[in-house]
């Protein structure tokens, strides 16, 4: 569902059924599920001031990340886990791990 | 605030307060406070193309909810990481370096005067052994064990045309690691050094028996000593 510009309202605008199922119905859903890619509508690439990301822990494999891009995710098994595109997936090391 | 599902519009329709109520301020409410669990209203769960994150810098984490790993960052500029069921962890870096974790070492040295007898590897023989416990038995951190075994030799053939083959090895739990030999011709009183040596980069185990052991071949009666033996292991992990 795309962002459409909502468009300044002036006195004597009609409000019709496309109207509000353009500007209401399609942008509410379309921030429904946002994804944060930082286009309009879709909220910012950048969040600049989480306290915690709390991520469901997922057993398969990371799938391959779009280029340019780096796909981070948590396990079942505690661990974390990233993988770059081009690369394979890598589990993050921590501090006081042995070898 | 639930999300409820924006309804379509058809003209002529008198919009009533009940219908901004629902489908636009408390619709707008939901988004307002989204938490990104992929339920409808409340954003993907996945983020296909951010840029970034600029995480508060926290405390202690406290556990998130089952089946979840929590990940923030510390105020002391570290990561965080808090798998459900399991502990806070701090996310390690690419200079991270790391301590000796544990360390012993075990020696087997001298015995005197030996004699090095004649056929196959046996245990009726004098052998020099050392037996080796790790200082830590447990969990599957692997050790560096270093063995290493020196031997001088002595040869007692005065025959002119006699020759004697003298073989050294080191085994572990038994098994030959590595096999030294030298060839002396006749020469009374002639010594030889043989030494060899063994690195291991095995997990955590119970107690290891390692030998220092001996033969020799010969082609006359003559005895073959070793004046001295010496086994050095050493075992270093790393954390």
């Amino acid at each position: 569902m795309a962002w459409t510009a909502t468009p300044k309202m002036i006195v004597g605008d009609l409000i019709d059924a496309a109207w509000m199922n353009t500007y209401v119905r399609d942008n509410l859903n379309n921030l429904g599920t946002h994804t944060h890619t930082g286009a309009a509508g879709d909220g910012s690439s950048t969040l600049t001031s989480l306290d915690h990301a709390d991520m469901e822990q997922t057993g398969s494999a990371l799938g391959e990340p779009a280029a340019g891009h780096v796909r981070f995710a948590a396990h079942t098994d505690g661990t974390l886990r990233y993988r770059v595109n081009g690369g394979t997936e890598k589990t993050a090391s921590f501090v006081g791990h042995t070898h | 605030m639930a999300w409820t599902t924006p309804k379509t519009w058809v003209d002529q329709e008198t919009v009533s307060a009940d219908d901004f109520n629902t489908q636009i301020r408390d619709n707008l409410d939901s988004v307002s406070g989204h938490t990104h669990t992929g339920a409808a209203g409340d954003g993907s769960a996945t983020f296909s193309s951010l840029d970034y994150i600029d995480l508060d810098g926290q405390g202690a984490l406290s556990a998130p909810a089952t089946g979840h790993t929590r990940f923030a960052a510390n105020t002391d500029g570290t990561l965080r990481y808090y798998a459900n069921g399991a502990s806070e962890k701090t996310v390690a870096d690419t200079t991270h370096t790391h301590t000796i974790g544990g360390s012993n070492t075990a020696t087997d040295d001298s015995h005197g005067t030996l004699s090095v007898y004649t056929g196959a590897y046996a245990a009726t023989h004098t052998e020099a052994t050392r037996t080796f416990t790790p200082n830590s038995s447990t969990g599957t951190g692997k050790y560096v064990v270093v063995h290493a075994a020196t031997a001088l030799f002595q040869f007692n053939n005065s025959s002119p045309s006699g020759y004697d083959y003298v073989y050294m090895r080191i085994t572990k739990d038994g098994v030959q690691q590595s096999e030294v030999s030298v060839v002396e011709p006749s020469g009374y009183l002639n010594r030889r050094i043989l030494s060899t040596n063994v690195v291991y980069v095995t997990p955590a185990g119970t107690s290891t028996v390692f030998e220092l052991q001996t033969k020799r071949d010969q082609n006359t009666g003559a005895s073959t000593q070793t004046l001295g033996r010496s086994q050095i292991l050493r075992q270093v992990r790393c954390q």
